[in-house]
């Protein structure tokens, strides 16, 4: 039996690696979906599917962070599926720096993006959710706003952020028959995809995160402790997209306010 | 299909969260063994790829080791574990006795481990295995009136998790819990204060819930998930 059979979804940031992977299960087991990013090249990564299912699968270029177009992007996935039953949030920022060096820019376009975008996003889609007295909200978050991976400031305080966002508008919502829960990955492979640089986004000169036990800012062991899965040092986005069919399911219906952890035991490790 | 060719053991005790399970497997097109001792819960149970095994007492560790073994030997490939046993939480709290209070550790925690060890050797000698434990919520956070051993018996359980996906995880096995407030058959009612969800229409959890959330933790594709415990609790865990 499909999980997601006649749902509809909208992803916002739907052009990301991960959403392109979740597109495949989520047509699979049966879904619509609305794919929304700032770009139209973000598409291109979900050319095939959107080929094999043009009437399944619609596109729009919209911001996160202008609650105006996440409310036209609401309107537009009413108009031409009838409804909305899921939001899966893949938007996401980095930024760069520390607690001395951390540029202004940066500090407020991941928060923007990574907390307010998500709130907009959240907004526009509870009218239709309300309607139905149904919906199911993904968030996607990052195991560096769980635990100290050595990433940028901006990265683990926005991460941080939008888990706590997760939780409140799970408080808010539940009355409505709406779950909302994030999810916290480590590393993802995203190589079958070419990248794109996020928008706005300056060049690290060095990785956010050294490897294990090579030592960096806190010293050697700051960021020790990897995946104990031993052929997946980082995760398959299948393995992530599995994830969020769950959360997105009526399979999770008792579920929410909750950060799924996934990073092949890494969370658990001091 | 999502568990064709897959063996699954199950094991519940003082709930219907593993009746649950071992059916939505069944209905996933698992082979099943259910481990038992309340003949009433699997009385109408019936199925070409299911198992009962009746277990005297869960507390026992070396009847579980043996049953174990010899299940091991007829399936020769175990895939999935969960385990689902529990008793009803006392309402004397500190003042158990402590027979009383080695009753509800062994039950939960001992009969937790010796139901899952015997079984993991097999996951990690093929190289594949997937673990699910269910617990309470009491063990997660503090619940006004809640026995200590009752909190600890489940709290114990979130310990064993960690150590098989520490250990064990060099065998591509996983291991993961799903924390509970109570279900709606009465179990796993820790206690004396308000511990209902607050998602409208659905503010106590089922078996079903728990056993899709266990169908999902014990997915081939599960594979980066392990040492986790996820709170299922329609959102208290949050209040």
């Amino acid at each position: 039996m499909q999980k997601l059979a006649n749902r509809t979804a909208v992803f916002i940031g739907g052009g990301s690696a991960v959403a392109t992977v979740a597109l495949r299960h989520f047509m699979k087991e049966g879904a619509n979906v609305l794919l929304v990013d700032v770009k139209d090249e973000y598409f291109e990564r979900s050319l095939p599917e959107r080929q094999q299912y043009p009437d399944r699968i619609k596109t729009m270029v919209a911001s996160c962070t202008v609650p105006e177009e996440m409310a036209q992007a609401m309107a537009y996935a009413k108009e031409v599926f009838g409804k909305i039953d899921i939001l899966c949030y893949y938007s996401g920022f980095h930024g760069m720096g520390n607690i001395m060096t951390v540029p202004e820019t940066q500090w407020n376009i991941a928060l923007e993006v990574n907390c307010f975008g998500f709130y907009n996003a959240v907004r526009a889609v509870y009218p239709y959710m309300k309607e139905n007295q149904y919906g199911r909200i993904m968030n996607f978050a990052s195991i560096g706003g769980r635990a100290n991976r050595g990433v940028a400031i901006t990265y683990a305080t926005s991460k941080a952020g939008t888990i706590g966002l997760t939780r409140a508008l799970a408080m808010a919502l539940a009355k409505d028959g709406i779950t909302i829960n994030s999810m916290a990955p480590a590393s993802l492979d995203t190589s079958e995809f070419e990248r794109i640089a996020e928008k706005d986004s300056v060049p690290m000169k060095r990785p956010p995160m050294p490897p294990p036990g090579a030592g960096g800012p806190g010293g050697p062991g700051a960021t020790r402790g990897g995946s104990f899965i031993p052929d997946r040092p980082i995760a398959d986005l299948n393995e992530i997209a599995h994830v969020i069919v769950f959360m997105c399911s009526d399979d999770s219906a008792f579920l929410t306010g909750d950060c799924l952890d996934i990073n092949g035991g890494q969370y658990m490790q001091p | 299909m999502r568990f064709e060719d897959r063996t699954v053991c199950v094991a519940a005790s003082g709930s219907d969260a593993g009746i649950a399970c071992a059916l939505n497997y069944l209905a996933e097109g698992a082979k099943v063994v259910l481990y038992y001792d309340e003949p009433e819960r699997v009385a109408s149970l019936e199925n070409d790829r299911l198992k009962l095994v009746r277990i005297q007492d869960f507390k026992d560790a070396a009847e579980l080791i043996s049953t174990g073994e010899e299940i091991a030997r007829e399936y020769e490939k175990i895939d999935v574990c969960v385990a689902a046993i529990t008793r009803p939480d006392s309402d004397k709290g500190i003042d158990m006795s402590e027979e009383e209070y080695q009753e509800m550790l062994k039950t939960i925690s001992s009969g937790t481990l010796f139901f899952i060890q015997p079984l993991l050797k097999n996951m990690m000698d093929h190289d594949y295995g997937r673990v699910a434990i269910v617990m309470s919520l009491a063990g997660r956070i503090n619940l006004p009136g809640v026995s200590p051993a009752y909190a600890a018996a489940n709290a114990s359980l979130g310990g064993i998790v960690r150590n098989i996906g520490s250990t064990a995880g060099v065998h591509f096995v996983t291991a993961n819990a799903v924390a509970v407030g109570p279900l709606s058959d009465g179990s796993y009612q820790a206690g004396t204060g308000d511990v209902q969800g607050i998602i409208k229409g659905h503010e106590v959890g089922t078996p079903e819930d728990v056993a899709k959330a266990c169908e999902y933790l014990t997915s081939e594709l599960a594979s980066w998930t392990t040492g986790e415990i996820l709170d299922l609790n329609g959102g208290r865990f949050m209040i």
